[in-house]
């Protein structure tokens, strides 16, 4: 009896010491301690939940699918939130994915991270907006063409002016570079193609709507027959939009604004905002997971490359090609 | 076993130790600590010990449980993954001028993020509208139904979602009037088990007497009879699809709030300082300073 009972306690030490050499083993010989074969590619956008940024999920979604990988989506819950972005992003390099997409919140705050990512040898697409890294070393760019927004957005609003008139920009942001662009090719597009169209009003950004709402409220303040706006993001462009409607000149006063946003196009739609520049994340977000995986199977890819941003008003945004770009039925792509 | 018979007794001691322990590790491994259904909460003795935040500000007040921050997807979980099909009621109010509360039911695979997690969600959103929909990292709203009565802040409502196979329904009422409405999806290939939830995304809300039980499909077919059930989360997931839901909403009386998707706090209508002033409200004169070895 003695015995059996110390065989009992014996089996149950073995038992239980088992455990973590199973682990340990199981560990060596599944996938999940390989870094070099792991098959999640990281996605961090600047944020989630917003129609920007869910285009991009349906497109990397789709490509993971092709090329076998699984994708890992998260983002801060704000796309100002710099500080939880370094962290995610340093989070998933410790986590050795098999390659990293990120859409910076900030040109400089992300360069130390990315640095990091380069030199674990983690493949690295920069979606969206620049950072100041030369691309190489397993960093590549795929960017929105912010002159070609700033373009489109001059002469549309050269258009709904019929070539004569005030307007005013909204959005400047001088810590995103990208935004500069755009506001810059703006600026000449517009003096090129339609001097008598004058700026009157340049106006800085943010991404805190009420700040934003402020801004806007001032310029309509001080400038009170402004003909039309150009907001040069969707914070802007939905801060001009509330400020309009508050004053009861949404839709006589033309509002043209950049990126899309689920509400923005509703407001579209109700003939509130004229017109909207979106960019195509549906393509960065697919482009980018497919070089991450010709990356990963030892093929060369681009350094940069900057895709088209599309002009979206009433008559063109029932059509299949802007309903395709602004949808994000991300798991019909899994 | 001779050898262990020549074992001294304080070893013998020592030995019997480690077995308990180890015994005991791998009972707590294989079953959990997690809570058992039934299960109530016990918010009203202060207790959160088996929650846990993703996000958010969390804190008791007056018997509930509230989030104070308006932070997109933040989420409070509890309970086991074991759970399947069961039913998940609380009193719950909305704190905050936009954005929507409510229930998580199937929950797993947390994170700190706002769709961060696989599960299902239903919930009241301001001004008038219930919202059910499949998370997966990723969201999927399946049905957006319209409330006769504006949603209102500081209101309590009672909620109540069952999960009984692919089948989830929520049924809201409201106190005061006694109207209920009615929300509800089925799935194919669905989250099966999984932990309940309190999320709120761009508000703050509170959450009472949290009840969590076994459901069966009578329980299921009591809500979902003669109300649609979403099979596919399609329409939602276009543009076209959003924004004939929303002309469809405010047919039935919704007033837009301005930028909820985003998150975006609405401003007050209040006078105030042009931002341009503010670098001049300081009238603090730098005393003289003098640099060196430049």
């Amino acid at each position: 009896m003695r015995e059996i009972r110390w065989q009992v306690i014996a089996a149950s030490l073995v038992w239980s010491f088992c455990w973590p050499v199973l682990g340990v083993a199981l560990c060596v010989f599944s996938s999940g301690c390989h870094s070099s074969k792991s098959q999640t590619i990281a996605v961090i956008p600047r944020t989630t939940g917003s129609r920007l940024w869910e285009s991009l999920h349906k497109g990397a979604e789709a490509a993971g699918r092709q090329t076998g990988f699984h994708i890992y989506w998260n983002a801060p819950t704000r796309d100002d939130d710099i500080e939880r972005q370094v962290a995610l992003v340093e989070r998933v390099i410790d986590d050795r994915p098999a390659g990293l997409v990120l859409a910076p919140d900030h040109d400089l705050a992300l360069v130390g991270p990315v640095r990091h990512a380069m030199s674990r040898q983690i493949p690295t697409v920069i979606i969206s907006s620049s950072l100041p890294i030369p691309p190489g070393q397993g960093l590549s760019y795929i960017l929105n063409d912010d002159q070609e927004m700033g373009r489109l957005a001059a002469m549309q609003v050269g258009k709904v002016l019929k070539g004569k008139g005030t307007v005013g920009i909204v959005g400047l942001a001088t810590t995103a570079m990208n935004i500069m662009i755009r506001a810059r090719a703006f600026e000449d597009a517009l003096s090129g193609n339609f001097p008598q169209v004058s700026i009157v009003a340049r106006e800085g950004g943010s991404p805190n709507i009420a700040e934003l709402h402020q801004i806007a409220r001032e310029m309509l303040l001080n400038y009170p027959h402004l003909d039309a706006i150009l907001a040069l993001d969707n914070v802007a462009t939905m801060g001009s939009l509330e400020q309009l409607r508050v004053q009861g000149k949404a839709g006589s006063i033309k509002l043209i604004g950049c990126d899309q946003d689920t509400e923005l196009m509703f407001f579209l739609r109700q003939g509130e905002v004229d017109s909207i520049i979106i960019q195509n994340t549906n393509e960065m977000g697919s482009l980018a997971v497919r070089w991450i995986a010709a990356r990963v199977r030892g093929e060369a890819v681009p350094d940069k490359v900057e895709l088209q941003p599309v002009l979206v008003n009433k008559s063109n945004i029932d059509t299949p090609e802007i309903q395709r770009l602004l949808a994000v039925d991300w798991r019909s792509s899994r | 076993m001779r050898v262990l018979g020549k074992i001294g007794r304080q070893y013998r001691v020592i030995i019997l130790g480690l077995a308990v322990i180890a015994v005991a590790a791998s009972v707590l491994y294989f079953s959990g600590t997690s809570p058992r259904l039934p299960y109530q909460d016990s918010f009203s003795s202060g207790r959160t010990g088996e929650w846990r935040a993703y996000g958010g500000n969390w804190e008791i007040h007056e018997g509930a449980i509230r989030n104070l921050s308006e932070e997109r997807g933040a989420k409070f979980v509890t309970g086991s993954l074991e759970w399947s099909d069961y039913s998940v009621e609380a009193d719950m109010m909305l704190l905050g001028q936009s954005g929507d509360a409510g229930l998580v039911v199937r929950s797993t695979d947390e994170e700190d993020g706002i769709d961060s997690y696989s599960g299902y969600y239903a919930g009241l959103r301001l001004h008038s509208e219930m919202v059910i929909g499949r998370a997966d990292h990723g969201w999927m709203e399946y049905q957006v139904v319209p409330i006769g009565t504006p949603v209102r802040t500081f209101k309590w409502y009672h909620l109540r979602v069952v999960a009984v196979g692919c089948d989830v329904a929520a049924v809201a009422s409201d106190p005061e009037t006694g109207q209920r409405t009615v929300a509800a999806l089925r799935e194919e290939d669905c989250a099966r088990k999984g932990r309940i939830g309190f999320r709120s995304y761009s508000a703050g809300g509170a959450w009472r007497r949290v009840r969590v039980a076994p459901a069966t499909r009578e329980d299921l077919l009591a809500i979902e009879r003669g109300n649609q059930v979403a099979d596919s989360p399609e329409v939602m997931q276009t543009e076209a699809g959003y924004a004939a839901v929303m002309t469809r909403s405010m047919r039935h009386g919704l007033t837009l709030p301005p930028a909820s998707i985003l998150g975006r706090s609405r401003v007050s209508e209040t006078q105030t300082p042009p931002l341009k002033s503010l670098s001049q409200v300081s009238d603090v004169h730098p005393p003289q300073v003098k640099v060196r070895g430049m």
